[in-house]
C-alpha cells in the first residue's frame, strides 16, 4: 500500500490575515490610543465617537477614532488605524460599549461548526486533488521531501474533482498530453493514502488536527501562548511550529500531539508568518509590527532562535522560502515592497516594490515568484527571481489572496478574499477559470 | 486647531542598490556549471564570473599590471561566510557582467557574493566554495563543445585544436581552465609548478598522461593542463575530454577534435554533422517514436508517444563548429553536458540553436499505418512534433500512435523560410533494452551498462540524465555504441555532474534513454541547401539517480 501524505496547514483565523483581525490586539490598541489621546487633552470631560468603513478614496477599510474636548470642541485628536483589508469592514463592525470605549466585533459569530469546517476543508481538499493540486502550509514552498501526490493530469473544468489519475511524469519524449484514468477514489481522497491536516484556531488559542480519509478530528492541541497565527511542518512531518501573536512560538510533537516547548518572543516581537527551509534546518517568523519589525531566525533542531533581521519598513507579513532555500521573501503590505533575504548571511538582499503584496508562491525551479497584489486588474505579479524584476502579470477579476502554483509548475490556484471563488489559472495558456463550488468562508484562512 | 495623530505610515523607501547581482548569476568562468551540479562549485582562487545589471563601467575594463587591486575602476567584489569578509579580484568589470578571482583562502563552504560599484552594494548571492573544482575553457563560451586546447608542434607552433587543425593520437596539448586549487598569492603573476591536487585526463574516455597541471604562467587565476593524447584515443571531430580531480569532482567535459594523421576531420557525406560544419540551411527530420515506462514511486505507467523532429536552421559552420544534436561522441564513447534550466522542459542544451537563425517551415502532418497525425508547430525540447499517443492505463482514450515499422509519410505545410514539401522515411523496428527492468537506480559513483538486442544496421545510443528542479539545474550524458555492439558503458566520471535524484520525481527528473536511429537519408525543399531525414526509435525508463 502506497501512502502519500497531505500535509495542509491552516491558520483559522489570522491577526491582519485579511479575514480575521486579533481582535484582542486591535482593541487593546484603540484603548490605549483613547487614553492617549485623553491624556493629551488634558483632565478635562472628552467625547469619543468613532467610525470604520473604507476609506474615502475607495481605498482599504479604516478605523478611525477621535477625541474631542467637551469644553473645547476645536481641541481634538484623531487616531487612524491602518487595517489590513476591506474584509474587516465587510465581516466586522466597530461597536461603542457602554462606558463610551470602542470595539471591533464581529457582525455574526465567526466560529463555525467544526463539521462545517470538515465539509469546507473536505471540499477544498476535494477540488484541488482534482487539479492536480498540492496543499501546502501558508509561507511554506514546496519540499522536496514531500511524498508524491497520486494525482495527475488535470481535468480542466471547474468542479470536475474527486478523481484522481496516474500521473504522466514531465519526462522528456512523454505525450505532452494524455487523458487519464480514475483510479480507486473515493470522495476525492483515497483511503490507502495518508491524510495529515492541522488548523491553527486563532480565537481558541488551539491546533486541530484531521487525519484520515474521509477526514476526521484527531487531537485539539492547546495552544498557550495567546493569538495563534501560522504553522509549518518539518519536512519529516514530525513537528509542527506555530506562531503566536502574543510572543509566542510553540513546538508541537506531530505524533503524540504534545506541546514540547514554548518560546516567549521577546516583548518587542509579534510572531506572524513563519516559512521552513526546504531542509528543515531553519525556519524564518516575521514579527508583524510597526516598531523595530524584524525576521527571526529559528534554529529548528534545538528549537531556539538564532538571529534576527531588521526589516526596514512596517508591519512585514509573511515569509516564503525559495525551493532551494537561498532566498527568502517577506511580503510587506503597508510598504508596498517584497524584500528579498540572503538566507546564508541573514541579510537583507534587495527589495522590489508591489503593491499591497499578499501570497507568494515560487514556481518548482524558483526562477519565477507569484505574487498576489492589491491592485486591479493585473493582480498577480509575475516576479524573474534572477533579475528580481516584474516581467510578467495575470488578471484576475476579484480580490485575490493565498496562491498556489502546482507541483508541475503549469497552474495557478488563487483564494478569493472577498467571495467564496477560487480562480484556476492555466499558465501557459493563460486561461482563467472561475469557480465557486468551494465554500471557503472564514474557516480556511490558510489554505493555499 | 486642528492636531491630528497619526500612526507613522510613512514608507521608508527600499534603497534599491544600483547593481544587481541575478540570483544563480555566479559560476566558473570557464565551466559555467551552475550551483546545483555537483561540478559547479567555486574553487579557491579561481576566477568566476557574476552576471547582472549596473555591476560596472559600460565598456568593459581589464587591470594593466601586477599587482591586481581589490578594486578596479571603482569595483569592488567582496565575499563573505558570514563571519569574515574578504575581497575577490577583479579582472575584469563590466555593466553586466564580473569576472574575479576568488580569494585563495576563503572559506570551503557556502558563502555570500556582492559587488560594490562606486561606493554602492549590490544585492548577495550565495556560491558554494570548494578548494578545487575545475572548469575547462571553451571556444564558444558556453562551457561546452571545443575546448582550449593547443596542441604542441614546437614552442612556437600550437595552433588551436579545432575541426581543421586536428590533433594527433600521442601529440602534447595544452588545456586551458580554472579551479585546480589556491596558490600563495592570488594577485600577483603566478609562479608556476603543479598544484597539490590528484588529477586524471581523460580522452574519449582513455586516461591521459599528464606532464603539468597549475597556474599559467602569464596569467591569475588561469590553469594550465598539458597532457599527451593516449595513443589509443578514439578519433573523431568531437572527442569528449573531461579532467576528474582527486575526490570525486569533475570538471565540465569538452571536445577536441583528433584524427590519426593530423588532417581535417571531416564527416561522411550521409552524415548531418557534416552540413553543420559547413554551415548553410539545414533541415533536419525524424520520425520518432518514444516509449516510456514511468515507475515508482509512481503508478508504473508504460506511455507510447510519436513525435516528427522538425528542425530547420541556419549553421555557421567553421572549424569550430558544434551542435549537440549532431556533435556526437566517437563511437564507444560518451560525452556529457551539465547546465541551468529544465532541459526536460526547454531543451536549452547550450550550442542546441541553430547558430545563425531557425527557420520556419510551419506544422506538418505525418501519415503512417492508415492514421495520420498533425501538428502545428513544433514544440521544445528538440523542436518535437507531436503525432499522437497510447496511455494504457486510460481505456477511454484512443490510441493515437501511428509511427510502426513502414513507409512515413511527411508534409511538411511550409513556413516563412522554407516552403510546403513532401517526403517519406523507413520507420525502424525497435531495440530490446534487456537489462531495463533492472536500471531504476543508477549509482552514479559507478560504472552504468547497458544492454540491448536487434538494432542491426542502426546507430544505438543511450542518453540519459536528471534535472534537478528545485536548483533549476540539468545534467546529461550522450553515449554512442560501437557499430554491431550490444552493449554500452557509461563510465562513473561521466555520470558525476549529473545532479543527484531527490526522491520524488516532480523535485528530480531522471531518465535514461536506449535509441535506435535508422540510417540517415535526405530530403530535398526549397530554402533548405541539405535535407536529412533520420528514423528514431527510443526507449525510456525514469530512473533515480544516486
Amino acid at each position: 500500500m502506497r501512502h502519500a501524505l497531505w500535509i495542509l496547514v491552516i491558520a483559522g483565523s489570522a491577526v491582519l490575515q485579511a479575514q480575521n483581525p486579533n481582535l484582542n490586539f486591535l482593541n487593546n490598541e484603540i484603548a490605549q490610543q483613547i487614553a492617549n489621546m485623553e491624556a493629551l487633552l488634558g483632565d478635562g470631560p472628552t467625547d469619543v465617537t468613532g467610525k470604520m468603513g473604507p476609506m474615502p478614496n475607495g481605498g482599504e477599510c479604516t478605523i478611525q477614532i477621535t477625541v474631542a474636548s467637551q469644553s473645547d470642541p476645536s481641541q481634538y485628536y484623531t487616531y487612524t488605524v491602518p487595517t489590513v483589508s476591506d474584509k474587516l469592514c465587510k465581516d466586522y463592525i466597530l461597536q461603542q460599549e457602554t462606558d463610551g470605549s470602542f470595539k471591533v466585533v464581529p457582525k455574526n459569530d465567526p466560529a463555525q461548526s467544526l463539521q462545517q469546517d470538515l465539509n469546507n476543508l473536505q471540499q477544498l481538499l476535494n477540488f484541488l486533488n482534482g487539479l492536480g493540486g498540492q496543499i501546502r502550509a501558508p509561507g511554506q514552498t514546496a519540499a522536496p521531501q514531500e511524498a508524491p501526490v497520486q494525482t495527475g493530469v488535470k481535468p480542466r473544468q471547474a468542479g470536475d474533482s474527486g478523481t484522481a489519475f496516474p500521473e504522466v511524469l514531465p519526462l522528456p519524449f512523454a505525450p505532452p498530453l494524455s487523458a487519464g484514468v480514475a483510479v480507486t477514489s473515493s470522495n476525492g481522497c483515497n483511503p490507502g493514502q495518508t491524510y495529515l491536516y492541522f488548523r491553527i484556531n486563532h480565537f481558541d488559542n488551539s491546533v486541530t488536527r484531521y487525519d484520515g480519509c474521509p477526514m476526521q478530528i484527531t487531537a485539539t492541541i492547546p495552544i498557550a501562548a495567546p493569538g495563534p497565527l501560522q504553522g509549518v511542518l518539518t519536512p519529516d512531518n514530525s513537528t509542527l511550529i506555530v506562531t503566536s501573536y502574543n510572543q509566542g512560538i510553540t513546538f508541537i510533537n506531530a505524533t503524540t500531539n504534545q506541546v514540547t516547548k514554548t518560546i516567549t518572543t521577546d516583548p518587542s516581537v509579534f510572531p506572524a508568518g513563519i516559512a521552513m527551509r526546504f531542509d528543515g534546518a531553519i525556519a524564518y517568523v516575521v514579527s508583524l509590527i510597526d516598531q523595530n519589525p524584524v525576521v527571526l531566525v529559528l534554529d529548528v533542531q534545538n528549537q531556539q532562535i538564532v538571529g534576527s533581521i531588521p526589516i526596514p519598513v512596517i508591519y512585514p507579513h509573511s515569509v516564503y522560502f525559495s525551493p532551494d532555500g537561498t532566498i527568502a521573501l517577506v511580503t510587506c503590505p503597508f510598504a508596498n515592497y517584497v524584500y528579498m533575504i540572503d538566507v546564508l548571511t541573514s541579510t537583507i538582499s534587495t527589495a522590489i516594490p508591489i503593491p499591497d503584496p499578499r501570497d507568494i508562491a515560487f514556481n518548482p525551479t524558483g526562477t519565477q515568484a507569484y505574487i498576489t497584489s492589491g491592485v486591479y486588474p493585473d493582480s498577480i505579479k509575475v516576479v524573474d527571481t534572477a533579475t528580481f524584476t516584474i516581467v510578467d502579470s495575470y488578471p484576475v477579476n476579484g480580490y485575490p489572496g493565498l496562491i498556489h502554483i502546482s507541483r508541475d509548475g503549469r497552474d495557478l490556484t488563487v483564494l478569493d478574499l472577498d467571495s467564496t471563488n477560487m480562480f484556476f489559472i492555466d499558465l501557459a495558456t493563460r486561461n482563467t477559470v472561475t469557480i465557486s463550488t468551494v465554500v471557503a468562508g472564514g474557516g480556511l484562512v490558510g489554505v493555499p | 486647531m486642528r492636531r491630528t495623530v497619526l500612526p507613522l505610515l510613512i514608507v521608508q523607501g527600499a534603497c534599491l542598490a544600483q547593481p544587481f547581482i541575478f540570483n544563480r548569476g555566479i559560476a566558473n568562468s570557464a565551466s559555467s556549471l551552475p550551483f546545483g551540479i555537483p561540478g559547479g562549485t567555486i574553487a579557491q582562487g579561481s576566477i568566476f564570473s557574476i552576471y547582472g545589471r549596473s555591476l560596472g563601467p559600460a565598456t568593459g575594463v581589464q587591470p594593466s599590471a601586477f599587482p591586481l587591486n581589490a578594486t578596479l575602476s571603482g569595483v569592488s567584489v567582496s565575499v563573505t561566510d558570514g563571519i569574515t569578509p574578504l575581497n575577490a579580484y577583479p579582472v575584469y568589470v563590466s555593466a553586466s557582467q564580473v569576472n574575479a578571482i576568488m580569494p585563495s583562502n576563503t572559506p570551503v563552504g557556502s558563502v555570500s557574493v556582492r559587488v560594490t560599484v562606486n561606493g554602492i552594494a549590490s544585492n548577495s548571492v550565495p556560491v558554494r566554495i570548494g578548494p578545487a573544482s575545475l572548469g575547462l575553457f571553451t571556444a564558444l563560451g558556453t562551457g561546452a563543445g571545443p575546448g582550449i586546447i593547443f596542441n604542441y608542434v614546437t614552442a612556437a607552433k600550437q595552433p588551436l585544436n579545432s575541426l581543421t587543425t586536428p590533433a594527433k593520437p600521442g601529440q602534447v596539448v595544452t588545456m586551458w581552465g580554472t579551479g585546480l586549487g589556491p596558490v600563495a598569492a592570488d594577485n600577483v603573476a603566478p609562479a608556476g609548478g603543479n598544484l597539490p591536487v590528484g588529477i586524471e585526463v581523460f580522452v574519449g574516455g582513455k586516461s591521459a598522461s599528464t606532464s603539468y597541471h597549475g597556474r599559467s604562467p602569464c596569467c591569475a587565476g588561469d590553469d594550465q593542463i598539458v597532457f599527451q593524447v593516449p595513443v589509443n584515443a578514439p578519433t573523431g571531430c568531437w572527442v569528449p575530454v573531461n579532467v576528474q580531480l582527486a575526490g570525486t569532482a569533475v570538471s565540465n567535459t569538452v571536445t577536441m577534435a583528433i584524427t590519426s594523421d593530423g588532417s581535417s576531420c571531416v564527416a561522411s557525406a550521409s552524415n548531418p554533422a557534416k552540413a553543420f560544419i559547413q554551415g548553410g540551411k539545414v533541415g533536419l527530420l525524424a520520425p520518432m517514436r518514444a516509449d516510456i515506462n514511468q515507475s515508482a514511486p509512481n503508478s508504473p505507467l508504460n506511455l507510447r508517444a510519436d513525435f516528427l523532429v522538425a528542425r530547420f536552421g541556419q549553421e555557421k559552420g567553421g572549424p569550430l563548429a558544434f551542435n549537440p544534436l549532431v556533435s556526437l561522441p566517437p563511437a564507444g564513447t560518451c560525452t556529457a553536458y551539465a547546465g541551468q534550466g529544465d532541459w526536460f522542459i526547454s531543451a536549452t542544451l547550450p550550442n542546441l540553436a541553430p547558430s545563425v537563425a531557425a527557420l520556419d517551415a510551419g506544422g506538418g502532418m505525418v501519415t503512417a499505418g492508415g492514421k495520420s497525425g498533425t501538428y502545428v508547430a513544433a514544440y521544445s525540447p528538440l523542436l518535437l512534433g507531436y503525432l499522437g499517443s497510447l496511455n494504457p492505463a486510460n481505456t477511454t482514450a484512443p490510441d493515437t500512435t501511428l509511427l510502426g515499422p513502414g513507409i512515413v509519410k511527411i508534409q511538411i505545410a511550409g513556413g516563412a523560410n522554407v516552403p510546403s514539401f513532401n517526403t517519406t522515411a523507413t520507420m525502424i523496428s525497435p531495440l530490446t533494452w534487456t537489462n531495463q527492468s533492472q536500471i531504476l537506480t543508477v549509482n552514479r559513483a559507478n560504472d552504468l551498462q547497458l544492454t540491448w538486442t536487434g538494432g542491426s544496421g542502426q546507430t544505438v545510443a543511450a542518453v540519459g540524465g536528471n534535472v534537478d528542479v528545485i536548483t533549476n539545474s540539468s545534467g546529461i550524458f550522450v553515449c554512442v555504441a560501437s557499430p554491431g555492439a550490444t552493449s554500452i558503458t557509461v563510465p562513473a566520471p561521466i555520470l558525476a555532474n549529473v545532479p543527484q535524484g531527490r526522491g520524488d520525481p516532480h523535485y528530480s527528473k531522471g531518465a535514461i534513454f536506449l535509441v535506435g536511429a535508422g540510417a540517415s537519408g535526405a530530403f530535398s525543399a526549397s530554402g533548405v541547401d541539405q535535407g536529412f531525414l533520420v528514423p528514431i526509435y527510443l526507449t525510456g525508463e525514469a530512473v533515480a539517480f544516486q
